[in-house]
């Protein structure tokens, strides 16, 4: 569901308009370019594919069921700027001939799902093929990734809007979009395997499933759930004890003399306006991403590098 | 299964509204949006000077309650649900103030779109700058939306029809070879309308019957309620 008109503080909705334009526009000139002028018509259908796919329910357990987002989907085939401009087209359509989503917050549904659903979403699928060399495990991580984190996302902002309190709101919406995230994976992966068998050269700027056959690896798999796991179960039961260094500190008397010259976004391993083991957990997850992230930036420079 | 004429079906009676450019009746409605969202905030009272402006377009447009209540109802819940979240956490006065702002903005959104001819619609769109790459999708997806949502509907049938069920891994793996054909059938078919319009004479620009001009009353109309919306703005903004 789209967020409607009235909810979101201009605070909010202004800044997010204002960066969904830019990057529409961008993409619109950018597809302009490498498109083929005349296939308009082409990506016009298949935006509404696009529509058309996220009407599809799936069972998620539990007598309920989710809907298809489709931004890796599509942005696997397509590419991560023309899935901004038909998700994005999807979205105005939505707006404004069915009154699902408000005006204002076009931008801010934009964002969710264009930008942060397929463009982040895209280059998390890239990133985890190229480290990984797993295509299905790049795929489905990807897929599952960008429904949690547009769900994360719109919650953050109703939250800061003050409609729903961020305890609840993110925990809520990141719980159960990691359900229907697994089917949302599940299900790209068989779509994109059903492609491929029929088109092999399918994928958007990665190479063809055939050459990194060989490079089969579950093992990134492996660590990236137990770090996961890590994080969210076992952290918030750490001690909450001085360490050494702080121990020592503390007996002669230099504890106070520490100060931090940059302000920290996650201070003491903690969200800031969420307490508890879930602001732990979360912290933690932000820190494990972000280190992944960070890992793979570094190991593709030094990759560059060498060659 | 969806009646395509539906959306624009009353731009055809002769009512003021209709008659204005569509370019103008957009800015209209967005500015109303804006300003009302900027200024109504958590206060409900100030939401009235903007009621008046709905009022007033659904006058003009001749459009009655009854037709603009009826096409409200699916949109309703959502953001009555939104409302009563919002009032947990801000209270009974912002969650009205919440309801209210979501109503009028659909409302006015129903009135342009259903008083204005769509591909009209999609010409104002383009005329305010929107890249032209994104107003032919629009109008793309627009006319095959409910072909393919229809297709998928029959891959449904006869997928049910073939010993569907079972583990929900199996059932997804179903379904996602469902939505892959569908791919396939919907590229194809992007494929077949692209070479059938170039057969027609395509060249990539979105054509409609009468030229876009701005006209006298385009110019009065826009500037008056312009000009409005910002004075129902400042005075609710200092009064309410």
């Amino acid at each position: 569901m789209h967020i409607p008109d009235g909810f979101l503080e201009p605070e909010v909705w202004a800044p997010l308009t204002a960066v969904s334009a830019a990057a529409v526009a961008y993409a619109s000139k950018k597809v302009s370019k490498d498109l083929d002028e005349k296939k308009v018509p082409l990506m016009g259908v298949i935006a509404a594919f696009v529509f058309a796919a996220q009407m599809v329910n799936f069972p998620v357990g539990g007598g309920t069921s989710g809907h298809l987002m489709g931004g890796v989907l599509i942005a696997t085939i397509m590419g991560p700027f023309a899935a901004l401009l038909m998700i994005s087209t999807v979205l105005i359509i939505q707006a404004l001939l069915f009154q699902d989503g408000g005006i204002t917050a076009l931008g801010a549904n934009i964002f969710n799902m264009g930008i942060v659903g397929a463009g982040l979403g895209y280059l998390t699928f890239k990133g985890l093929n190229r480290v990984t060399g797993n295509l299905n495990f790049a795929v489905f991580t990807a897929s599952w990734f960008s429904v949690v984190t547009a769900a994360g996302i719109a919650a953050a902002e109703l939250s800061i809007s003050g409609v729903i309190p961020i305890a609840v709101s993110l925990p809520a919406m990141t719980g159960v979009h990691a359900i229907i995230g697994i089917g949302e994976g599940a299900i790209t992966i068989a779509a994109l395997g059903l492609i491929s068998g029929v088109s092999k050269d399918v994928f958007y700027g990665v190479q063809t499933v055939e050459a990194r056959k060989v490079q089969r690896r579950p093992i990134p798999w492996i660590l990236l759930a137990v770090s996961m796991s890590v994080a969210v179960f076992i952290a918030p039961f750490a001690s909450d004890l001085p360490d050494g260094l702080e121990r020592v500190a503390e007996s002669l008397g230099f504890l106070e003399r520490g100060t931090s010259k940059v302000t920290s976004p996650l201070p003491d391993y903690q969200i800031p306006g969420l307490s508890g083991g879930i602001s732990t957990s979360t912290a933690g997850v932000v820190g494990v991403l972000v280190t992944f992230g960070l890992a793979y930036m570094i190991i593709k420079v030094l990759h560059r590098k060498r060659n | 299964m969806f009646d395509p004429t539906y959306i624009d079906s009353y731009s055809n009676i002769d009512a003021p509204y209709q008659r204005l450019d569509a370019r103008v009746k957009i800015i209209v409605t967005v500015a109303f949006v804006v300003i009302m969202a900027v200024s109504v905030n958590d206060r409900p009272l100030r939401v009235i000077p903007f009621s008046l402006i709905v009022v007033f377009l659904a006058a003009i447009s001749r459009l009655s309650p009854k037709v603009l209540l009826k096409r409200m109802l699916p949109a309703l819940p959502f953001f009555l649900f939104a409302s009563l979240v919002l009032g947990f956490s801000k209270g009974s006065h912002a969650a009205i103030a919440a309801f209210l702002k979501a109503f009028l903005s659909v409302l006015s959104v129903i009135i342009l779109v259903s008083t204005t001819r769509f591909s009209n619609l999609l010409k104002g769109l383009e005329g305010l700058k929107l890249p032209t790459l994104l107003v032919s999708m629009i109008s793309f997806v627009y006319r095959y939306l409910f072909i393919i949502a229809d297709e998928y509907g029959h891959i449904k049938i006869a997928r049910e029809s073939r010993n569907f069920g079972g583990s929900k891994r199996r059932q997804w793996k179903a379904i996602g070879h469902s939505v892959g054909t569908l791919f396939l059938h919907s590229y194809e078919r992007g494929d077949r309308v692209y070479s059938a319009m170039v057969a027609r004479g395509y060249e990539g620009n979105v054509r409609t019957l009468g030229m876009q001009e701005i006209k006298k009353g385009d110019i009065i109309f826009v500037a008056i309620s312009v000009i409005y919306i910002l004075a129902a703005g400042l005075i609710s903004w200092k009064l309410l």
